[in-house]
C-alpha cells in the first residue's frame, strides 16, 4: 500500500507548551486511523499541521511526498473542531462555495448526504442547530473523494441515536475506499468499529499505536477500554 | 479562477448593504437637492462632503474589516484550507474594497457636484454661460479625480490588509502587531517619497495648470461678460499648478505592491488557524 502520509519528528510549541513533541508516523491508502486521547493532548494541533492551518516547529510532514500547502490541500479534506462555514450562506451556497475549489468533490454525494443528515439546503448556516450545523460540516467534507481525510471530533454535536447510523454511513458507503482517514476522537465507543489502527496521544507523544485489532487482542479489551487504562 | 470565485463570495457576503448603500445614498442625493433654494445656500452640498469624509473613514475601517470578520467568526479556518494562493485570498478581498468603496466615493461625488450645480443654478448672478463653464469645470475635476482617488483606496487597502495579515501572524498583542506594522508602514512610505521628491529631477514632476483642470478659460470669459471677474481670483488660477512626482509615485507603488506580496506569503506560509 503507498504511503498518503508521513509525519517525522513533528513538533509543535506554543510558547514554552509543546503541544507535539517528535511524533513520527506513516498512514497508508485506505487507513482509518483513531487519533485518541484527552483535552489537551495535541489531536487538534497535528491535524492542523496536517492540513496545512498551523505550522510545525521542527520536523516533516509529507503528503503524497508534498509539503502542507495550497497544492496539498487540493487533496486534503479537514472538518475542524470549530463552526467555519460562513453564517451568511445558506446550505447551498456553502456546499457550491466549497465544491468550486476541489476538483474531488462529488456532488452526487453530497446530495445523498444532505438527505441523509436531514438537512434544508434554503436554511441560512447561521440558523441551524448546533446538531445541524456539525452534520454540515461532515457533508461538506465527506463529500469530497479526497486522499485525506481529517475528521476532528466529528460525533461532538450529533446526538447518540444518530450517531451510530451516521457513523457507518460515512465510514462504508460514503467513504471513497483509496482515501486514508484520520479522526480524532475522545468518543471512542460510537467509532471504534471503524478504526484500522489507534494512535493514542498524551502530553504531545505517542502512548501507543497500533493495530486496533492487535491492540484489542493484546489488552484484552475494546478500544474505549484500552483508552481508559493508557489515560487512567 | 480560484480569485474570481473568492471575489465572488465577497460581493456575495455585502450584496445586500452594497445595495442598501448606494439607495441610501441617492435618496440622500435627492432629499438634499430638493432643499436647494430651501436650506441657506452651501448647505445641502457641505452635507454631501461631510459624508465623502465619513465614507473615507468608513472605507478605512471596513479594509480592516474584510480580514478580521474572516477570524471573528473562525472562517479563516474554511478560508486557509481551501487550495488557494495568498495572494489570491489578499486579492479578492482587496479588489471587493475597491469595487464597493469605489462605487460610494464614484456616487457620492457625482451626487456633491448635482448638488453643488444645483445650488449654482439658483444663484442670481450665474447667468447661463457661467453656470455652463461652472459645470464644465466640476464635471472635469470629478473625471480627473476617478484615478488618485481609486489608487489612494488601493494604497490604503494593501496596507491595511497587510498589517491586518502582520497581526494574525502572532497569537498576543495582534491588535499592537496590526498597528505598528499599519502605521510603520505608512510612515516610511511617506518618509521615501517625500525623500526622494527632494532629489528627484525636473522631468519627474508631471504639472498640469489649474487653469487648464477647472476649464478656467471659459469661466473667465462668462465672469467677463458678466462683468464680475475678479483679477485677484484669475491670477491665483493662472499661476497654480498642480502636480505629482513619478519618482514619489514609484516609490508608493513599489511599496505596496512588496506589501500586498508579502503579507501574501504571511498569509500562505505564517499566519495559523
Amino acid at each position: 500500500m503507498s504511503t498518503v502520509l508521513e509525519l517525522e519528528d513533528l513538533k509543535k510549541r506554543y510558547g514554552s507548551i509543546w503541544a507535539l513533541n517528535g511524533i513520527d508516523l506513516k498512514v497508508d491508502k485506505g487507513e482509518v486511523l483513531g487519533l485518541l486521547g484527552p483535552n489537551g493532548s495535541g489531536k487538534t494541533t497535528m491535524l492542523k499541521l496536517i492540513a496545512g492551518l498551523a505550522r510545525p516547529t521542527d520536523g516533516r510532514i509529507l503528503i503524497n511526498g508534498q509539503k502542507p500547502g495550497p497544492a496539498s490541500k487540493a487533496h486534503t479534506a479537514i472538518l475542524p473542531d470549530v463552526d467555519h462555514i460562513y453564517r451568511w450562506m445558506t446550505v447551498q451556497q456553502a456546499i457550491d462555495y466549497v465544491s468550486s475549489f476541489y476538483e474531488d468533490f462529488d456532488y452526487d454525494k453530497a446530495r445523498r448526504l444532505i438527505e441523509l443528515m436531514n438537512i434544508e439546503t434554503d436554511m441560512q448556516v447561521g440558523h441551524l442547530s448546533r446538531g445541524m450545523s456539525e452534520r454540515l460540516k461532515l457533508v461538506l467534507t465527506m463529500s469530497r473523494n479526497a486522499e485525506l481525510i481529517l475528521l476532528d471530533e466529528p460525533l461532538g454535536g450529533i446526538d447518540p441515536t444518530s450517531r451510530d447510523k451516521i457513523v457507518h454511513a460515512i465510514a462504508t458507503e460514503y467513504r471513497w475506499e483509496d482515501s486514508a482517514m484520520i479522526i480524532a476522537t475522545h468518543l471512542v465507543r460510537d467509532i471504534e468499529s471503524i478504526f484500522d489502527k489507534v494512535l493514542f496521544l498524551k502530553s504531545g507523544q505517542i502512548a501507543l499505536y497500533g493495530s486496533a485489532d492487535e491492540l484489542r487482542e493484546k489488552y484484552n479489551g475494546s478500544v474505549e477500554d484500552i483508552f481508559k487504562e493508557v489515560f487512567a | 479562477m480560484n480569485f474570481i470565485k473568492l471575489y465572488k463570495k465577497e460581493f456575495m457576503k455585502d450584496r445586500k448593504s452594497f445595495v442598501i448603500t448606494i439607495a441610501i445614498i441617492t435618496a440622500m442625493m435627492l432629499f438634499l437637492y430638493s432643499r436647494v433654494g430651501h436650506w441657506t445656500l452651501g448647505i445641502p452640498t457641505f452635507v454631501l462632503a461631510v459624508t465623502i469624509f465619513g465614507f473615507s473613514i468608513a472605507a478605512l475601517i471596513s479594509c480592516f474589516d474584510c480580514m478580521g470578520d474572516e477570524w471573528e467568526h473562525n472562517n479563516h479556518y474554511l478560508m486557509l484550507s481551501l487550495p488557494v494562493r495568498g495572494h489570491d485570498m489578499l486579492g479578492a478581498k482587496l479588489a471587493w474594497f475597491i469595487t464597493e468603496f469605489g462605487t460610494y466615493m464614484l456616487l457620492l461625488g457625482a451626487c456633491t457636484i448635482f448638488v453643488l450645480l444645483g445650488e449654482a443654478r439658483g444663484i442670481d448672478t450665474i447667468n447661463g454661460a457661467l453656470y455652463n463653464a461652472i459645470a464644465v469645470a466640476a464635471w472635469r475635476t470629478y473625471g480627473i479625480m476617478v484615478l488618485p482617488m481609486l489608487y489612494v483606496l488601493t494604497a490604503t487597502g494593501v496596507i491595511a490588509l497587510s498589517a491586518y495579515t502582520v497581526g494574525a501572524t502572532v497569537k498576543r498583542f495582534k491588535f499592537w502587531a496590526g498597528a505598528i506594522s499599519f502605521i510603520g508602514s505608512a510612515g516610511i512610505l511617506f518618509y521615501l517619497s517625500n525623500k526622494v521628491m527632494e532629489i528627484s529631477p525636473a522631468w519627474m514632476h508631471v504639472e498640469m495648470p489649474l487653469a487648464d483642470i477647472l476649464a478656467w478659460q471659459k469661466i473667465e470669459n462668462a465672469l467677463n461678460s458678466n462683468g464680475a471677474v475678479s483679477a485677484g481670483l484669475t491670477s491665483f488660477i493662472n499661476g497654480t499648478v498642480v502636480g505629482i512626482d513619478v519618482l514619489a509615485l514609484l516609490i508608493w507603488t513599489i511599496g505596496f505592491v512588496g506589501l500586498f506580496f508579502i503579507a501574501s506569503w504571511l498569509l500562505e506560509n505564517v499566519v495559523e488557524a
